[in-house]
C-alpha cells in the first residue's frame, strides 16, 4: 500500500505561519522556553506527519462487490478494515462518497459508478489525519475482485418500435403475447396431466384409445436490437444507455430480447430473459467493430442502436 | 468567493473539546499572567473571563450575535488603543519596553475572543493565540517555574487537537450496514492521546537537543529595569550591601550587620587573601547570553603579598540614555579598535542585592539600564549609582578579540615596549609587585624554562599548579605575617580560586609578564530550558588576566575552562539537559541501583506473567468457543499432515478419515471418525460423550502405532 501525503489541514498551515515567526522571536530575544515550545510544536509536527503514515501502512483492507452495478445508480461495496486508523474511506474506481472510519470495519461503502464497463477490481482510498488532525495522509488500494463487477448502462426512457407496440387494458401493458398459440398441430395419445378439454373425441373414436390434440406452442414476438457503440466515448455511453432502456421496455412488454453486441472477444448474439443480463451484456458491449447482424430468429424485428437516432434495419428477422 | 470564506461554520456541540480548549488557554493566560504582566483588573478579567467566555459561547453557539461581535470589536479596537498608547509613551521605543503592553493587548484580545468561539474553528483558532500568548510568556519568563503552566497547556493542547479531529471526522456520514446498524467500533480517545503526547515528547526531546539554542543570534531586545531606585551612597564609589558590616560603602554599614549568607568578600575595594569563608549556593543572579564566559565584576592591580588593592580611585562618570556609551580601559580601546573581535550581548537578571558592579564578559562597550549615569574605572570597572537590588535588570554588549590559541601564541613576539607606549603602561602598571620570596620567583623561572612564549608560560604554570596544588575550600588560616603565595605554594598546597589565581598572577608578574586578578563569577549553570545561566553565590570567583600585546587581556584559570572567544562555539538548545535534570534529582542512598535492579527484575516478571496468563486465558476463551467436532478435525488433520497425508481443500472428513485408514493411519476404525465428526457437527442429536471418548482413543491408539519420522512407536 502506498501511502502519500496530500495535504495540511487549516490548522496546520497556521501553525506553521506562526512556529515561523516564534523561531524569529526565540533567535533574537534568547528565550531559551521559546525554543522549548517550538521544540515540542517540532513534537507534533513530526507526529502529526509520521503517524498518519505509520496508521495507514499498518491497515489491512478487503473489499468485495456485487456482480451487477448500473451507471448512476448507487450500488455497495463491502468494506472489511482490519487495523484502521480513524479517519475516513471512499471508493474510488467506482467513485463514491466519504464515509468516516472509526477503527475497524465491516460494512457497505456506497459507490456510483460514472461509466460503463467490466471492472474486475476496485479502488478504496482511505485517508487520515490520526491522531492530532493537522496533516493527511492517504492511501489507495486496489482489490482483485473474486469476479468481475459489471456495470451497465443507464437505461435511458425507449419506445417500443410501432408494430410491436401492444393495446393496453387500462392497467397497463398488455403482457399477453400478440400471437398466443390456439392452433392445433395434430393428436397425440392422451398422457397423465393433459387437461380434459384437449381431448380430441372424434380421433378418440377413431383410434379407440383417448387421444389429445396436440397444440402449437405460443409464439413470441421478437426484437433485436443492434447495438452499435462505433464512435466517441460519450456517444457509445448513450447508445448503450439507449439500447438498455429499448431492451427494458421490450423485456416489460413481454418481448423475446436479443442483444447484437460487439464484446472484446468477438461479435455476440444472445437473447435476454432478465433486466440484469441487459445490463451484464452492454456492460461488456464495446466500440471498434461494427455489430453482427444475425443470426437471428425468424420473424425477429430488429433495431439499430447507434449514433443515429434507433433506426429499424432490415436484417435477418422481420422488416418493419 | 469572500463571502463564502466567512461564511459562519456549524456550531461545536463537543463540550469535551470546548472544555480542553479552555483549559488550554487559560493555563497559557495564567502563565502570561505570572511574569507580571497586567494590573489586578487585567488578571480577574483574564482568569475568570475566559472560563465565563467560553461557557457563554457553548450556550450561545447557535445564534447569530451581531451585537456580541460589534461589542467586541469595539473591545479590541479599545486594547488596541491602550497599547499604542503605551508604545508611544515608551521612552526608548525599544523592543523590550512594549513586551509587557504587547502580552496585554494579546491577554484582552485572547479573553475577548473567548465570548466568540461557537465553531470548531474558531476553537482552533483560540487554541492557536494559545500557543503565541504561551510563547509571550516564555519569552517574559526566566525560571523553571513556566514548566508546570507549560505541561498543562500542551495536554490539554494535545488533547484538543485529538478531539478536534475526531469532531471533524464524526461530520462524515457513517458506515451502515443493511441492517442500519453502525458498521464501526467505537474507539477511545485516551489511548491514542497518552501515545501521541508520549511520541510527541519523545520527539521534542530529541529536537531540543539538536535544534540551536536561542540567542545565538543577534539579541534585538535589550531588557533592562530597576524595582527602585536608591542611590549607593558613595556616587562612584563601591557599596555592597550582602557584605553587612564589611560593606565599603561605610556609613550604612553598623557592626551588629551580619554578612549575607551569599555575600562574597572579592566584590570590595580591597581583597585580603587571607580571609576564608565562601558563599553558599544561593541564586544571585541569571545571565542570557549566547555562550559561557567569566562574568566579571572587577579587577584588582596592587598586591602586597597579602591583600589585593585597587589603584584607580577615581572613576569616570559616564552619562548617556540609554544606551550608556562605556570606554573601557586604554588598553582595550587600543586593541578592539584595530583587530577583529567577538560581541556577545548578555541580560542580567539580579536576584539578589549585591555589589553595584555591573557584571559582564571583558570588555563591556554598551549598558542598558534604567539610569543615566554610570561609573567607570581604568581598568574597565564599571560602577553604578543605585543599588542593585532584587528585580533590577541590566544588558551589556562586550566585544572582545577573536583570539585563538596559535594567535596568544604568537601575540607579542618581536615587539618591543617602548617607554608611552600602551604596551609599556600596561607592563609598568602590571607588573609590580612587592618582594617576591626567592623560591616563588625561582618556581616561576623553573617551571617556564622551556616555555618560548607568554602563553606557553601561562599554561606551564597552570599545568604545575594543576599537578602540585589541591583545590579545596577548606584550608588553614594565613599564618601572621606570612606570603599568601608562599604559604600557598609551599606550604599548604592547597587553596581555593583567590590562592590559585594569585599565585599565578604573582609568578606571571614575577617574569614580567603583565597580569591582573579579577574577580565576579563563573558562568554558572546552564538552565537549558531557560535558556539561562543560573549564577550562584558559590560560582563567585578570582581569576588571573594576563596581557598580551595587540591581544588584550585574556582570563586564566586552572580550576575552570571557558572557551577563548575565537574558537568555535556551538550549542543546541537542550545542551546540558541530562546533567540538569540529573542534578535535580533527588540523591539516591546507596543501596539504590540494587532495590532498583530489584524492582525492574520484579516488574519484569509480573509484566510476563500477566502477559502468559493473558495468552492463555485469550487462548482458553478461543478454544472453548469452538466445538468438539472443529477440535477433533484438527487433531485429526494434525495426525496425517505430520505423516505426510494432509486434508485436501475439497476433501470431507469422512472420505479424509477412510483415506488415512488405509494410508498413514491404517487402522481400519480409524475410517468410521469422520462419521463421528460430522454427525457431532451436523446430527440433530448429536454424539455421545462416550463415542467422543472412544473416536479420541481411536485416534490416540492409531497414531502411536504409526509414528511420525523420528518418533518411535
Amino acid at each position: 500500500m502506498s501511502v502519500r501525503l496530500t495535504g495540511l489541514s487549516r490548522p496546520a498551515v497556521a501553525l506553521l505561519a506562526v512556529v515561523a515567526g516564534l523561531y524569529g522571536v526565540g533567535r533574537t530575544t534568547g528565550s531559551g522556553w521559546l525554543m522549548v515550545i517550538l521544540s515540542a510544536v517540532a513534537g507534533v509536527g513530526v507526529v502529526a506527519v509520521a503517524l498518519p503514515v505509520l496508521a495507514l501502512r499498518r491497515a489491512q483492507v478487503e473489499v468485495s462487490a456485487p456482480q451487477d452495478g448500473t451507471v448512476g445508480r448507487p450500488l455497495e461495496l463491502q468494506l472489511r478494515l482490519h487495523r484502521a486508523p480513524i479517519g475516513k474511506a471512499r471508493a474510488v474506481a467506482p467513485a463514491g462518497e466519504w464515509f468516516r472510519v472509526l477503527g475497524a470495519v465491516d460494512g457497505p461503502l456506497r459507490a456510483v459508478p460514472d461509466a460503463r464497463g467490466v471492472l474486475s477490481r476496485v479502488s478504496v482510498e482511505l485517508s487520515t489525519a490520526t491522531p492530532l488532525g493537522l496533516v493527511w495522509a492517504a492511501a489507495r488500494v486496489t482489490v482483485e475482485l473474486e469476479h468481475p463487477l459489471e456495470i451497465g448502462p443507464q437505461p435511458l426512457d425507449a419506445a417500443l418500435p410501432p408494430a410491436l407496440q401492444l393495446g393496453t387494458d387500462g392497467d397497463g401493458d398488455r403482457r399477453r403475447p400478440v400471437l398466443a398459440g390456439d392452433l392445433v398441430r395434430g393428436v397425440r395419445v392422451y398422457a397423465p396431466g393433459d387437461a380434459r378439454k384437449l381431448v380430441d373425441w372424434r380421433a378418440t373414436a377413431r383410434a379407440g384409445e383417448l387421444m389429445v390434440k396436440d397444440l402449437e406452442g405460443p409464439t413470441t414476438p421478437s426484437l433485436g436490437i443492434l447495438v452499435d457503440l462505433r464512435g466517441p466515448a460519450t456517444t457509445a455511453e448513450q447508445t448503450a444507455s439507449e439500447a438498455a432502456g429499448l431492451a427494458l421496455r421490450a423485456l416489460g412488454a413481454g418481448l423475446l430480447v436479443t442483444l447484437l453486441t460487439v464484446e472484446r472477444e468477438g461479435a455476440v448474439v444472445g437473447t435476454v430473459d432478465r433486466p440484469v443480463e441487459v445490463g451484464r451484456r452492454l456492460a461488456r458491449a464495446v466500440g471498434g467493430a461494427a455489430p453482427p447482424d444475425g443470426p437471428l430468429p425468424a420473424g425477429c424485428y430488429v433495431v439499430r442502436v447507434g449514433p443515429s437516432r434507433p433506426d429499424p434495419v432490415p436484417a435477418g428477422g422481420r422488416q418493419p | 468567493m469572500l463571502r463564502k470564506a466567512n461564511a459562519p461554520r456549524p456550531p461545536e456541540d463537543s463540550v469535551a473539546l470546548r472544555v480542553v480548549v479552555a483549559i488550554a488557554v487559560i493555563a497559557a493566560t495564567t502563565a502570561t499572567l505570572a511574569q507580571g504582566v497586567g494590573g489586578s483588573g487585567l488578571r480577574v478579567a483574564a482568569t475568570v473571563g475566559i472560563a465565563f467566555g467560553f461557557a457563554f459561547s457553548h450556550w450561545a453557539r447557535h445564534r447569530d450575535g451581531y451585537l456580541l461581535k460589534v461589542g467586541l470589536a469595539l473591545g479590541v479596537v479599545i486594547a488596541f488603543a491602550s497599547f499604542l498608547d503605551a508604545v508611544l509613551g515608551a521612552s526608548t521605543g525599544s523592543l523590550a519596553e512594549i513586551q509587557i503592553p504587547l502580552a496585554e493587548l494579546f491577554l484582552w484580545v485572547q479573553l475577548l475572543h473567548a465570548l466568540d468561539v461557537p465553531a470548531r474553528r474558531d476553537l482552533l483558532f483560540s487554541l492557536l493565540s494559545s500557543l503565541v500568548l504561551m510563547a509571550v510568556a516564555g519569552v517574559l519568563s526566566i525560571s523553571g517555574g513556566l514548566a508546570v503552566y507549560l505541561v498543562v497547556w500542551g495536554v490539554a493542547t494535545a488533547s484538543s487537537l485529538v478531539l478536534a479531529y475526531r469532531s471533524e471526522i464524526g461530520d462524515l456520514p457513517p458506515l451502515v450496514d443493511v441492517h442500519g446498524r453502525l458498521a464501526e467500533q467505537r474507539s477511545t480517545v485516551t489511548r491514542p492521546l497518552i501515545g501521541a503526547v508520549a511520541l510527541v515528547l519523545l520527539v521534542a526531546t530529541a529536537v531540543f537537543l539538536v535544534v540551536p539554542a536561542a540567542g545565538a543570534g543577534r539579541a534585538v531586545a535589550f531588557p533592562a529595569q530597576l524595582p527602585s531606585r536608591v542611590p549607593v551612597p558613595d556616587q562612584g564609589g563601591l557599596a555592597n550591601p550582602s557584605l553587612g558590616a564589611d560593606d565599603p560603602s561605610g556609613p550604612g554599614a553598623g557592626p551588629g550587620q551580619q554578612r549575607a549568607s551569599f555575600g562574597y568578600f572579592g566584590f570590595s575595594q580591597t581583597m585580603d587573601t587571607s580571609l576564608r569563608g565562601r558563599p553558599d549556593d544561593t541564586l544571585v543572579m541569571r545571565v542570557k547570553a549566547a555562550r559561557p564566559d567569566f562574568w566579571r565584576g572587577q579587577t584588582f592591580d596592587l598586591w602586597d603579598g597579602r591583600v589585593w588593592e585597587q589603584s584607580d580611585h577615581e572613576p569616570a562618570t559616564r552619562r548617556g540614555s540609554s544606551p550608556i556609551e562605556l570606554r573601557g580601559s586604554v588598553e582595550d580601546r587600543a586593541i578592539l579598535d584595530r583587530s577583529a573581535s567577538v560581541e556577545l550581548v548578555q541580560t542580567v537578571y539580579v536576584e539578589r542585592p549585591g555589589p553595584n558592579l555591573i557584571f559582564a564578559a571583558a570588555s563591556p562597550q554598551s549598558l542598558y539600564m534604567s539610569d543615566n549615569a554610570v561609573f567607570e574605572l581604568n581598568d574597565g570597572t564599571v560602577r553604578t549609582g543605585v543599588e542593585l537590588s532584587r528585580g533590577a535588570v541590566y544588558s551589556v554588549v562586550s566585544r572582545r578579540p577573536a583570539v585563538t590559541e596559535s594567535i596568544l601564541r604568537a601575540a607579542g613576539e618581536g615587539r618591543v615596549a617602548r617607554p608611552g607606549t600602551v604596551d609599556r603602561n600596561v607592563a609598568d602598571r602590571y607588573t609590580q609587585l612587592p618582594e617576591v620570596p626567592e623560591r616563588v620567583a625561582r618556581l616561576a623561572r623553573d617551571v617556564t624554562a622551556s616555555s618560548l612564549t607568554t602563553y606557553d608560560k601561562v599554561r606551564a604554570l597552570e599545568a604545575w599548579m594543576g599537578a602540585n596544588t589541591t583545590y579545596t575550600l577548606d584550608i588553614p588560616p594565613l599564618p601572621a605575617g606570612a606570603d599568601a603565595v608562599e604559604q600557598y605554594l609551599f606550604v599548604d598546597k592547597q587553596g581555593f580560586c583567590e590562592q590559585i589565581g594569585t599565585a599565578l598572577v604573582v609568578m606571571l608578574r614575577s617574569l614580567g609578564v603583565p597580569a591582573r586578578l579579577a574577580v565576579g563569577y563563573t558562568p554558572g549553570e546552564r538552565n537549558p530550558f531557560t535558556g539561562l545561566f543560573e549564577v550562584r553565590a558559590d560560582d563567585a570567583h578570582a581569576w588571573a588576566e594576563v596581557y598580551f600585546p595587540g591581544v588584550g587581556w585574556q582570563a586564566f584559570d586552572p580550576t575552570a575552562a571557558v572557551p577563548l572567544a575565537g574558537e568555535p562555539f556551538s550549542s543546541s538548545a537542550g545542551t546540558g539537559l541530562v546533567s540538569f535534570l540529573a542534578g535535580r534529582l533527588p540523591s539516591l542512598p546507596a543501596q539504590a541501583p540494587e532495590v532498583l535492579a530489584g524492582l525492574g527484575a520484579a516488574l519484569a516478571i509480573t509484566l510476563a506473567g500477566a502477559g502468559a496468563v493473558r495468552r492463555r486465558v485469550a487462548k482458553r476463551r478461543a478454544l472453548a468457543a469452538r466445538t468438539w467436532p472443529d477440535l477433533f478435525l484438527e487433531r485429526l488433520e494434525v495426525a496425517g499432515a505430520e505423516r505426510g497425508r494432509p486434508r485436501r481443500a475439497s476433501e470431507s472428513a469422512i472420505r479424509y478419515s477412510e483415506a488415512l485408514s488405509t494410508s498413514v493411519l491404517p487402522d481400519r476404525r480409524v475410517a468410521d471418525l469422520g462419521h463421528i465428526i460430522e454427525t457431532a457437527a451436523f446430527g440433530p442429536e448429536g454424539v455421545e460423550d462416550r463415542e467422543r471418548r472412544l473416536a479420541e482413543s481411536v485416534l490416540h491408539e492409531a497414531a502411536s502405532a504409526s509414528p511420525t519420522a523420528g518418533r518411535e512407536p
